[in-house]
């Protein structure tokens, strides 16, 4: 049974400002709508293909990731499919009841207490009261705040606020389920918590599931199937495993090698191909041993001392440090055809994040090739400290091992 | 399968809506309840705000229009006529200021869940209604209170006159707000006009004076108000003479048809996707 059915949806934004402000220009762009039609040039100027043309058949007790980039059109597939609002053209089928989790408490009132939020947010998405009765001490007890069920919830730390909106939305009767990243809020203990609470709820009920998330390591622990969404465009949907894979091709690089046209050097040797990974796995996270292997293609004979360079940015433009053979006095050989080098970075110290790299190679003052932002590292989770706490937020942007001694 | 549905760039269904809002009876209360908890949260006078505002209206309009003024009072004792004037145009100011601004003040909600969003202004009706309700004790014990003072009160059919105004009255101020709502997702100045447009309104209803005390042309305009129509059929409940012309009655009876059937239809054309535009 199909638990949910897209129809060649599109959505389609004006860009600009709406309702221009003056009654003379909206009297004027409306006469124009009349007298001419809109030409296909006018549209592209005009209006904004947030989703094009996306067909999709989702079966009961799926669980389905959403991955992209920002402005792929994830959100606003969300937001048509929990019917907040309506598709510019198609049609959506489905059966069951949708409860969507796009934000974290939705409707709480600061004023009102823990406890009379529950039945305010749980009537808001769509429980009726003897539900909201009948799982409430369950509701309580996931949430974690019983202590605090009867203060106003504007003295919740946003931890708790969103443990209990979490908790609500998890005791909802929904045959379909609807997250939008809002496990990126709360601690990593929590984040597992919800993702096993959702697969237990997708395993045991049946539930249907629908996940929006950048953290590409919640999608593969949750999802069984996965969506990548390319500027308004359904690219693939199909197992997750294959689905991160193309994603992670598709953004490591910014431009393929060989289009680039800014590469320095005399390309004698050249980068082939480059790969990160770490233990067989290519979805990078912070705190692992992480492998870089380059595939390098040279047409001399043989070179020595080579001096390989992979400078690490910061997206905001700095550079974060460097990897050089030279650097751990690590001589390096080139043959001629192609050759493997592999970086190993232990420990992984950078957060979630894309960092771009560039690539230098020179042997005794000859540049081979300069490519600046060659590849990106990206990201995806972080797993750094042994109990799995990350970084807060805005509290640098590199890891630092470090142990405390009393005494 | 019982629970498929289907939807389109049309977004829902009249039929559908109202189908799904039947089901959602508990949001609608608690969105009342909501409403009532929060307003009153930390005020010191709670709740007995709701029964000071009209009190003190009615005192200085009474004071200024109808002791200084003279502008008599149709018969009935000026706490009476002050009183159950303001209560009703309390009632359709709430109505039609809360539900005008209802896109905006629920935005958050709107943009991020799903329910019909027409429990959302049948809400704010209630919750005014309720606050009505309250008022309309503290009138029955004034007007209790004078009985014994030798003001008679007479107990009798004239009583139906209550509901019926208050129903109409709502209609309109339901109505009005929807038009207005729907249209200041594109137009906000019809948010500013509000305000200033209701204040203005007041004036030319009959709360502050009845039309007999107006010159002709002027009394015409009062009139054929709906406003004063309803506020009029509100004081024949407590013993006014009922002067009511049929003009009057015809004009308010368009407007009390076409007003909620227009503020529907845009409401609905709008809240389908009002979220982008906002």
């Amino acid at each position: 049974m199909k638990a949910l059915v897209a129809e060649n949806i599109s959505k389609i934004y004006r860009k600009g400002s709406i309702g221009s402000g003056s009654l003379a220009k909206e009297l004027e762009s409306s006469i124009k709508g009349i007298f001419h039609k809109k030409s296909n040039e006018i549209i592209e100027k005009h209006f904004h293909k947030s989703l094009d043309q996306i067909n999709f058949e989702i079966e009961d007790g799926d669980r389905v990731g959403i991955i992209g980039k920002n402005g792929a059109g994830k959100s606003t597939l969300l937001k048509i499919i929990s019917r907040i609002t309506t598709p510019t053209h198609g049609k959506i089928k489905g059966h069951g009841r949708v409860a969507s989790l796009l934000e974290v408490g939705t409707g709480f009132h600061p004023e009102l207490t823990g406890l009379e939020n529950i039945f305010l947010n749980g009537s808001i998405i769509g429980m009726k009261n003897s539900e909201i009765k009948a799982n409430l001490d369950s509701i309580i007890s996931f949430s974690g705040v019983e202590s605090y069920i009867n203060t106003p919830v504007k003295r919740y730390s946003s931890g708790m606020y969103v443990r209990l909106a979490f908790s609500i939305a998890a005791h909802l009767q929904s045959e379909i389920l609807i997250v939008d990243e809002v496990l990126a809020v709360g601690d990593l203990e929590f984040q597992k918590m919800c993702l096993d609470k959702m697969k237990e709820l997708s395993v045991s009920e049946g539930k249907t599931i629908m996940f929006v998330s950048h953290n590409l390591n919640s999608v593969s622990t949750l999802c069984n199937n996965s969506m990548l969404l390319e500027s308004g465009k359904l690219l693939q949907f199909g197992k997750t495993e294959e689905v991160i894979n193309t994603y992670i091709q598709k953004n490591s690089i910014s431009k393929p090698l060989n289009e680039r046209t800014d590469i320095r050097g005399n390309q004698k040797i050249r980068l082939t191909q480059f790969r990160w990974f770490n233990q067989n796995e290519q979805i990078i996270v912070s705190g692992k041993d992480t492998f870089l292997e380059l595939t390098l293609f040279s047409s001399l004979t043989q070179t020595t001392n080579v001096d390989i360079s992979v400078p690490i940015d910061h997206q905001e433009g700095f550079r974060i440090s460097i990897l050089n053979n030279t650097l751990i006095s690590q001589s390096c050989l080139v043959k001629q055809g192609e050759n493997i080098i592999t970086f190993k970075i232990s420990n992984l110290p950078l957060p979630m994040g894309v960092y771009p790299c560039t690539f230098y190679l020179a042997s005794s003052g000859e540049i081979f090739e300069w490519i600046k932002d060659a590849f990106n590292l990206e990201v995806f989770g972080e797993s750094y400290y042994p109990n799995g706490n990350s970084l807060p937020k805005k509290q640098g942007f590199v890891y630092l091992p470090f142990s405390i001694n009393s005494d | 399968m019982k629970d498929d549905w289907e939807f389109d760039e049309k977004g829902n269904s009249i039929k559908l809506s109202f189908k799904e809002l039947f089901g959602r009876s508990n949001l609608l209360w608690m969105l009342i309840k909501r409403d009532f908890i929060s307003y009153y949260k930390q005020t010191v006078l709670g709740p007995l705000w709701i029964l000071l505002q009209p009190l003190f209206s009615s005192l200085i309009f009474g004071l200024v229009f109808g002791k200084f003024g003279k502008f008599g009072s149709n018969g009935m004792p000026i706490s009476q006529f002050y009183l159950s004037g303001f209560i009703l145009w309390g009632f359709f100011a709430e109505c039609i200021t809360k539900t005008s601004s209802l896109f905006r003040d629920n935005m958050n909600l709107f943009g991020k869940v799903y329910f019909p969003r027409i429990i959302i202004p049948i809400g704010i009706i209630g919750s005014a209604l309720i606050r009505l309700f309250l008022q309309l004790i503290l009138l029955m014990i004034i007007t209790i209170w004078l009985s014994f003072n030798g003001i008679e009160f007479k107990w009798g059919l004239q009583l139906l006159f209550l509901p019926i105004s208050i129903l109409m009255i709502a209609m309109l101020g339901l109505g009005f707000g929807l038009i207005v709502a729907s249209a200041t997702t594109r137009y906000r100045d019809l948010a500013l006009i509000i305000n200033f447009g209701l204040q203005l309104l007041l004036f030319s209803t009959t709360v502050i004076y009845p039309a007999s005390s107006l010159p002709p042309p002027y009394s015409f305009i009062v009139e054929l108000n709906p406003i004063s129509v309803c506020i009029d059929m509100f004081r024949i409940g407590f013993g006014a003479p009922n002067n009511i012309k049929l003009s009057s009655i015809l004009v308010s009876a368009f407007f009390l048809i076409v007003s909620p059937i227009l503020g529907y239809t845009l409401f609905h054309k709008v809240e389908k996707n009002f979220i982008d535009t906002i």
